[in-house]
């Protein structure tokens, strides 16, 4: 009798024994097998362990979707390490920080990043660089780091790999937290292997399923794209960004893709084309979305150009990996709703002292099922804030701090954040994280970060900042700054400079009242101009900006 | 010059004024300089400043994805 394995890595494995010459994965230009691609990984953990890399080491694997980020991943894995994706768009101090909280042992990421700002910092004495490039040799300046390319051929000799357990770690997900830290997301095996087979089971996957992941892999929901096309044998066609749409479109359409995960904002970049490229779009199957609510006009849209393909609006957070989908025959009815929670977990909505709310009242949405985290790397305190006791040692909810509510029919209605998080680009934003790194810029006495709506993003970083009096400082040094420290999708889009900010009774920034200033100033009917113009032409909204304390 | 003005957009638009300007054929995408609506900036702006109209089979990363490309499919667009 034979059981289903219980490790991401020994998926691929299996997969690749059942299926030796099947591509696996297409991403660029390469097309590798399943046999190749667990052929290398393995080769890869065994230059691994020889390096001394140890089961529970971390490794950080900086690069972008790619044939060898997928390598790296299922290398470490089989080495026993623990992975975390970074995306290299990120700077290096972000990079650096996520090195330092995770104490990580290996770095692995491309020659071109090592020439960009001041480059990596190790934590520990004994840490390796892997360089990936295609060169044969590593720069200069890193004379002990490692080669990529040679790692992924095959030994000589045969080098045990070690033994590893389902309840083991396999990847730390770092997510925005409030406090500066970086906030890593503790994921075992059994976490991982879980969430994918509920997944898979909702959206009826099968090894004919061609999945086209334009998610980066540093994102929960692009990486298992791979984890799970790898358990039930399909093909992932990856690809960096969907910034070149017709490039997209035009490997949809080659390769036949037959599930295309997305975010609101790709959503948006294909309903802003002239025409809808329905005819590029023939052979999908489903589309998925999460990250952030999907505009029920761009649903009502993708239903009326793509009558056949099955739409699943989904909910999840980074913590559980998953919650919930809305059956994709209840979507033309509930297009609001994110549906049921998925197979294998329990949800519930709560108010502050925990009971549960009346059906249809809103209150905090709670869960608890195998895909919940183990709790937040080197982070006791916030791992007690999170969870919940439940009625044995054991069990545990996870608060996910979304407030929800849930309507007679048991369909959740995503209703708001209990705190200062936005969604941009389906990326979670803690604010008081902008607004603590830009605390950082000389000249300045008060900062307040805001969501700004946007076509695209949904929302974005909109940052109002008051100036010392002898300062001369300019919307760009500011923007400039961030671009140094912050990932991309968190340097504002919008700077203003004003003169003060409103408060609160208590003295604190009225955070409520700058939102409804910026309202005002979108609606504006003298602006006569559409919103997002409207938000990103800096002088005009500067000069705006300055009457907001005489409200 | 066409370049010329498409430097000077990008190194406003999405560098800030930064006194280092990208090299006029490395990745734009890649180097971290735009993103997915960035592109979409960067089409209006051809649209607009240049009097082109950018179709929907142009996006691709041939036509777009450095100065030099977008110079050349400036160059091409007007004939």
């Amino acid at each position: 009798m034979q059981f289903d394995p219980v490790l991401v890595s020994d998926w691929l494995t299996l997969t690749a024994r059942h299926f030796p010459d099947k591509i696996a994965l297409v991403s660029k230009g390469q097309r590798l097998t399943y046999c190749q691609v667990d052929e290398k990984s393995t080769n890869l953990a065994s230059a691994l362990v020889l390096t001394g890399f140890k089961k529970g080491d971390r490794a950080v694997i900086c690069l972008d979707n790619s044939p060898e980020a997928v390598i790296s991943i299922y290398g470490i894995l089989k080495a026993g390490g623990v992975f975390t994706v970074i995306d290299p768009k990120s700077p290096w101090p972000v990079i650096n920080s996520i090195i330092a909280d995770s104490r990580a042992r290996l770095l692995i990421t491309a020659r071109r990043k090592l020439y960009e700002g001041d480059g990596p910092q190790f934590s520990t004495a004994d840490s390796q660089l892997i360089i990936v490039d295609g060169h044969k040799s590593s720069p200069r300046h890193y004379p002990k780091a490692l080669i990529f390319e040679g790692l992924t051929e095959k030994l000589d000799a045969s080098i045990a790999l070690p033994c590893l357990l389902e309840n083991d770690l396999a990847c730390l997900i770092y997510t925005s937290g409030s406090s500066g830290k970086p906030k890593g997301i503790i994921c075992t095996h059994h976490n991982m292997v879980t969430a994918a087979r509920s997944i898979i089971q909702y959206l009826g996957n099968t090894k004919d399923d061609i999945v086209l992941d334009v998610l980066p892999l540093s994102f929960d929901y692009g990486l298992y794209q791979v984890i799970m096309c790898f358990m039930f044998g399909g093909t992932v066609v990856l690809e960096s960004s969907f910034a070149y749409v017709q490039d997209i479109l035009a490997a949809i359409d080659k390769e036949k893709v037959t599930g295309f995960p997305l975010i609101p904002s790709v959503s948006a970049m294909l309903l802003k084309l002239k025409k809808f490229p329905a005819a590029k779009l023939k052979s999908l199957r489903y589309i998925t979305n999460t990250g952030a609510a999907w505009p029920v006009s761009h649903i009502r849209h993708f239903r009326q150009f793509l009558p056949q393909v099955k739409l699943y609006s989904m909910y999840g957070l980074s913590e559980c990996k998953r919650v919930s989908y809305l059956p994709p025959e209840l979507i033309d009815e509930y297009p609001d709703s994110v549906g049921i929670p998925m197979p294998n977990l329990e949800v519930a909505i709560v108010d502050g002292r925990g009971s549960p709310v009346p059906v249809g009242k809103p209150g905090q949405l709670i869960v608890r099922g195998p895909t919940v985290m183990q709790g937040y790397w080197r982070d006791e305190k916030l791992t007690k804030k999170v969870f919940r006791p439940g009625r044995y040692p054991e069990e545990r909810w996870l608060q996910t701090g979304d407030v929800f509510r849930q309507d007679e029919n048991g369909l959740l209605y995503y209703v708001g954040r209990r705190d200062r998080q936005i969604k941009s680009f389906g990326h979670r934003i803690n604010l008081s994280e902008i607004e603590r790194v830009i605390a950082g810029f000389d000249g300045l006495t008060e900062v307040a970060a805001i969501p700004v709506p946007d076509e695209i993003g949904g929302e974005v970083v909109g940052v109002l900042v008051v100036a010392k009096k002898e300062k001369k400082i300019t919307e760009d040094q500011i923007k400039q700054f961030c671009r140094q420290y912050l990932e991309p999708y968190k340097v504002p889009r919008q700077v203003w400079l004003v003169e003060s900010l409103p408060k609160t009774g208590h003295g604190k920034i009225d955070y409520k009242k700058l939102v409804n200033s910026l309202k005002t100033l979108e609606k504006g009917p003298e602006t006569g101009q559409k919103k997002t113009t409207a938000i990103r032409s800096g002088g005009e909204n500067r000069r705006r900006f300055k009457g907001l304390d005489d409200h | 010059m066409i370049k010329d003005e498409i430097r000077q957009f990008i190194t406003e638009k999405f560098l800030f004024n930064s006194d280092d300007p990208p090299d006029d054929d490395v990745s734009l995408l890649e180097m971290n300089i735009v993103d997915s609506v960035g592109i979409l900036e960067i089409v209006s702006f051809l649209e607009s400043h240049f009097q082109i109209k950018v179709e929907d089979e142009e996006l691709t990363a041939a036509n777009l994805d450095s100065i030099n490309k977008i110079t050349s499919f400036i160059e091409k667009k007007r004939g």
